[in-house]
């Protein structure tokens, strides 16, 4: 009897560093699933973030490069210009992407650069240990808004994927989430297709994924699906905010 | 990191050239220290045929993809060191690159240093040029100036301005710079107390004339 499933070839054999629970593990295991298929391991280049993720190249078996604290597509800006013939994407949290670097990657979107963004939108920081994050929800508690986010006071979340489908360069911007099998198996689609437009030439992509950290938000990892379902779903909506195919 | 100070447009021009040379030597980036005068004036400039840069061997450390390298081992590019015993290695590794540089890669000029210099003056840049008028203003009045003009302020002459400041005539050493006197400790410690040290410098933009740095000279060397 064949094996029906295995470790992509993409992903190194190891223990990662992730709290139980944690979607990190499920976003790394679509993208070396996906770079399996499209078979571009020999070359693919990551950039991982600062934040969880930043030790993320321990887990994945091509090259990586490690970027300052929301450089990452200014650093994959650089690579794929100067290597087209490169499979360049960032995996980004949203400390990473949507506070510090949120000018990198709204002007790498703008420009059209032709590499891909994983955007994992868990509404916390979470490696520094858990503060409110531009991405927030409204009374969200965090170790820096212990009374929950005022809105009055901080605005309202940034909705990173609406934002960057305002500029008129052609892009892929898709949310998804990692909540249920059935969306788990949509956004690696949606990776898929980022990956494809990137083969082609095409575009920009950044597929956004809704991820849970039940460490930060105090919840078991049930409970944390559960409240990623019904208090972020709502407001961070999923969907194809843009495709080439709108141009 | 390596950082050059251009005297000029057609050495701005030339150092920018040496700088991607180095910075693909060294696998560090090159800073250029220009001012405002250097950054705004026009001059004539000759541009120099290309260097030769032998090109290194990236495979080793390049993530140019394994493919492109023919190899089933990945590279992997990050500062990130947990572990405080890898840190340590690679700030080992880092200092040994920066020792190199400090034993290769020191660039300067000597001007009217042959004779009997009574006082020696320590300048870069833009500075440097406004001092040289002065050091031939002072020769035709019969008070003999020396200049060494750090090309790269780092790494910094130090061995040379120590030797340069012993010479038997020399009574004083001068740090003239347009800052507030950023270069006044790597002179003093150059000098290693030899000789006194003084510093003149203006900033904001505003550049001391020959007249001020004849000044200072005639205020302390007889």
């Amino acid at each position: 009897m064949g094996k029906t499933f295995h470790r992509p070839e993409a992903l190194a054999d190891t223990t990662t560093h992730y709290c139980p629970g944690c979607t990190h593990g499920v976003a790394h295991r679509l993208v070396a699933e996906v770079i399996d298929e499209l078979g571009i391991r020999g070359r693919t280049v990551g950039i991982a973030p600062v934040g969880c993720a930043v030790l993320m190249y321990n887990y994945f078996t091509f090259d990586f490069q490690e970027a300052a604290h929301g450089r990452a597509p200014a650093m994959a800006t650089g690579i794929k210009r100067v290597r087209p013939d490169l499979v360049v994407f960032t995996y980004q949290g949203d400390g990473d992407l949507a506070s510090i670097g949120l000018s990198e990657i709204v002007h790498a979107a703008n420009r059209g650069e032709k590499f891909t963004t994983i955007f994992i939108n868990n509404a916390v920081y979470g490696m520094t240990g858990g503060q409110m994050a531009p991405t927030t929800m409204p009374d969200q508690r965090t170790t820096t808004s212990p009374f929950g986010r005022k809105t009055d006071f901080t605005g309202m979340p940034i909705k990173v994927s609406e934002l960057l489908a305002a500029l008129t360069t052609p892009a892929y911007i898709t949310r998804q989430t990692l909540i249920s099998p059935k969306h788990i198996n949509r956004s690696k689609k949606a990776i898929k297709k980022a990956f494809e437009y990137q083969l082609e030439n095409r575009c920009f992509s950044l597929v956004e994924l809704i991820s849970t950290c039940p460490t930060n938000w105090g919840m078991t990892p049930i409970d944390a699906l559960k409240w990623a379902e019904d208090k972020m779903l709502p407001y961070f909506k999923l969907g194809d905010y843009k495709t080439p195919e709108d141009h | 990191m390596l950082c050059m100070a251009p005297a000029s447009v057609q050495e701005a021009v030339e150092m920018v050239m040496q700088a991607f040379a180095l910075a693909e030597k060294y696998r560090n980036p090159v800073m250029i220290l220009g001012d405002g005068l250097t950054g705004q004036m026009m001059e004539p400039v000759e541009f120099p045929d290309r260097l030769k840069v032998e090109p290194s061997n990236k495979d080793d450390w390049a993530t140019n993809g394994m493919d492109t390298r023919k190899s089933t081992r990945r590279n992997l590019v990050k500062t990130l060191y947990l572990n405080p015993e890898d840190l340590n290695a690679h700030n080992l590794k880092l200092k040994a690159k920066y020792d190199r540089m400090q034993r290769e890669e020191v660039r300067f000029e000597k001007y009217n240093m042959d004779g009997d210099y009574k006082g020696l003056i320590i300048s870069y840049g833009t500075m440097s040029r406004v001092c040289r008028t002065a050091i031939d203003i002072l020769k035709s009045e019969g008070l003999e100036v020396g200049m060494l003009r750090p090309q790269f302020v780092f790494p910094f002459p130090r061995q040379e301005i120590f030797e340069a400041a012993q010479r038997e005539s020399c009574q004083a050493v001068f740090s003239i710079e347009m800052s507030m006197g950023q270069m006044m400790e790597d002179v003093e410690r150059s000098v290693s107390g030899q000789r006194p040290v003084h510093w003149y410098g203006k900033c904001g933009g505003e550049v001391p004339t020959p007249e001020e740095v004849m000044d200072v000279l005639r205020s302390v060397v007889k």
